[in-house]
């Protein structure tokens, strides 16, 4: 791994700590003046305070961690895993959120599949039609008829 | 301690031809429920609440529980093949489970799981049946402070996490505890909601088990060709998974324990089978020999899957002895007695004993046919693992966005569940334990109100002296210590053999 690579990768795993640590840190701010604050603030005072030490001993920690190993040995992503894949993954569930909520369980449901396959570069024609085409339907047959469950099917008025 | 005249008027009440063929329609279906990521034991009983309306109370109660018994189960086998439990009580079986279907023993680690769970439920059957009204007294001892150190010991789990650091487990664990708190207090202060409606209650459990436990999984298997790689071990063997069924039975000792502590922390309110099959794994981890819990160990999935199964004993013995319902299952079973004209508690224990002893006595026959229903839907569901993961992880992510969906009807749960998926991928990526996060979160809904009630009842100052005087919190207090002490030193030998995964 490169120089700069191994500043990333510390850059991240400093900001992922104190990304906690502030977010843990303006919840324990929004509740401070609030009514009834004793209650409110009986757990999650504690738990911060308590969280302040280890959130700096892991910061030391990163950085010895950090000049202590050789660059090529600096935490990667190992190279068996295929990490476009999964990142392309991560996009099409985040965009598989928007699709059930604007175009409805049955055809979003049948969108994701065909679009997920075929980022995961799967290529064959026929499953590629009747994977998704037969889990949609599946699914709408357990969920709806079924189980009873009101999803909102088709185009969501929104 | 056992009513033998009612015990045999109990088992009149169970001559009923129709539960011949309600008991095994209600595993199957409770099996099949508790399989589907999202669909919870609770829910499938909600959904066929309507049809027990024209059944006889034994019927409509056998049936229900038949449901709970199946579900409860249920979620061991997608936890175990995807490491996604099917329901929140599951959650600590994929821990091990699915760490030895990516060796290969997905088979054994099923049978194991159908073992421990009809051997779990069997153990508690008859230690409620002769214990049912002890129980519930003990039930009752437990008050604030009680359930505060409850609470408390259950934190101590975040030590046996792997993680990178302790520190970072504690950070993980920390964060849960806090986002367990989000929604509207007890003094009706909106705590982090940002103005959606869909958080004043807090957090929903199953997005955010899902989110945590299933989604990083799933993202990771994304980049792979299948679950499992080698060829010959995908294949079901039927002989393997009995062998696993068969093989749990060996393990008596561990097994009475996670019974009894699936019965105990079943019994408590509020405290859940999650709690109980968390707390049953981490005491295994600790105190067998040998063990390679969490790695991929057989005695992780007992350790689970008896404790969550017992749990329900426990939970029920409760609802029955009581009235008060356990979790989310049991307090839908205590609106079916209700329908049918029957008021669980003291009052139930009097007057329809026969009744009680009845609800367990079909356990035994629900272990029976345990097995059958579930290796029915295991030898569907090993086929699972042939199918290439470009085709399985898009169709298991649209399974779970339907599960969750089905929930709360909503979509904004599909959102938590992407939102904290993604949050525990990162956090996996740079060596912070998921789990802890869920932890804290399962467990900020247990201690926070206990706090706010143990502080109201003695006040802050006084607590210290309260918990270190009464019997109860004292005995928690001496096992919180003695599992830190354990926890500590089993990280101290692994930073001695490994001093990279301390």
């Amino acid at each position: 791994m490169t120089t700069s690579g191994n500043r990333t990768e510390l850059v991240m795993r400093l900001a992922v700590p104190t990304a906690i640590m502030l977010a843990s840190l303006w919840y324990l701010g929004s509740l401070w003046d609030v009514r009834m604050r004793a209650q409110n603030l009986i757990l999650v005072r504690p738990v911060v305070v308590a969280m302040l030490p280890f959130y700096l001993w892991i910061i030391v920690w990163e950085i010895r961690r950090h000049s202590a190993l050789p660059a090529a040995q600096e935490a990667g992503t190992s190279a068996a895993v295929n990490v476009r894949d999964q990142v392309a993954f991560m996009c099409v569930s985040v965009v598989a959120v928007l699709l059930f909520y604007l175009f409805g369980a049955v055809p979003a449901t049948a969108v994701l599949l065909v679009v997920s396959m075929w980022i995961l570069r799967f290529r064959k024609p026929v499953v590629l039609i009747l994977a998704p085409v037969l889990t949609s339907l599946l699914l709408w047959l357990i969920f709806v008829q079924v189980f009873g469950i009101r999803m909102p099917l088709f185009l969501t008025p929104w | 301690m056992i009513d033998t005249q009612m015990m045999g008027q109990a088992f009149a009440l169970l001559l009923d031809w129709q539960l011949l063929w309600l008991i095994p329609a209600g595993l199957l279906y409770g099996v099949i429920v508790g399989a589907i990521p999202g669909m919870t034991a609770s829910l499938g009983i909600a959904l066929v609440m309507p049809f027990t309306f024209h059944m006889t109370a034994i019927e409509a109660l056998v049936f229900l529980s038949s449901i709970f018994t199946g579900g409860v189960y249920g979620g061991s086998i997608t936890a175990i093949i995807l490491n996604m439990p099917g329901s929140p009580a599951s959650a600590a079986t994929g821990f091990d489970g699915f760490a030895m279907a990516r060796n290969g023993q997905q088979n054994e680690a099923q049978g194991y799981a159908i073992g421990a769970s009809a051997l779990g439920s069997l153990f508690a059957a008859v230690l409620v049946l002769v214990l049912l009204k002890p129980i519930a007294t003990f039930a009752l001892m437990f008050g604030p402070v009680e359930m505060l150190m409850v609470g408390v010991f259950a934190l101590t789990i975040v030590a046996s996490f792997k993680g990178e650091t302790l520190g970072k487990g504690i950070l993980a664990g920390g964060l849960g505890l806090l986002l367990g708190t989000v929604g509207v207090s007890w003094g009706g202060v909106y705590r982090a909601t940002f103005g959606n409606m869909w958080l004043i209650d807090g957090l929903p459990v199953v997005p955010v088990i899902l989110g945590i436990l299933a989604m990083p999984g799933l993202f990771a298997l994304a980049g792979e060709s299948f679950v499992v790689n080698d060829a010959l071990l995908r294949r079901p063997n039927f002989r393997k998974q009995l062998h696993g069924m068969i093989d749990s039975a060996r393990y008596k000792m561990l097994l009475l324990r996670s019974t009894l502590i699936g019965v105990v922390v079943g019994a408590l309110p509020a405290a859940g089978s999650s709690v109980a099959s968390l707390v049953s794994w981490h005491s295994a981890k600790q105190s067998e020999k040998n063990n390679t819990i969490g790695d991929g160990d057989s005695r992780g999935v007992i350790a689970s899957e008896s404790a969550n199964n017992a749990s329900e004993m426990g939970s029920t013995a409760v609802m029955l002895a009581l009235g008060i319902p356990g979790g989310g299952a049991t307090a839908i079973m205590l609106g079916a007695f209700l329908i049918h004209g029957l008021t669980p508690g003291p009052r139930l224990l009097a007057e329809n004993l026969d009744l009680g002893y009845a609800v367990f006595l079909a356990q035994f026959l629900q272990v029976a046919l345990l097995p059958i229903a579930g290796l029915l839907v295991i030898a569907f569901s090993t086929w699972i693992l042939k199918v290439p993961n470009q085709v399985l992880v898009p169709i298991v992510l649209a399974i779970t966005c339907w599960g969750v969906f089905a929930t709360r009807e909503t979509f904004f749960d599909i959102g938590l569940l992407i939102g904290f998926g993604l949050l525990a991928y990162v956090m996996q990526r740079y060596g912070y334990p998921p789990i802890a996060l869920l932890l804290g979160i399962i467990l900020s809904d247990m201690l926070e109100p206990e706090l706010i009630r143990a502080v109201a009842t003695f006040d802050a100052v006084n607590l210290p002296n309260v918990i270190l005087t009464r019997p109860i919190p004292l005995v928690l207090v001496l096992l919180t210590i003695i599992s830190l002490y354990y926890s500590f030193r089993r990280r101290a030998q692994v930073k001695a053999n490994d001093p990279e995964t301390a």
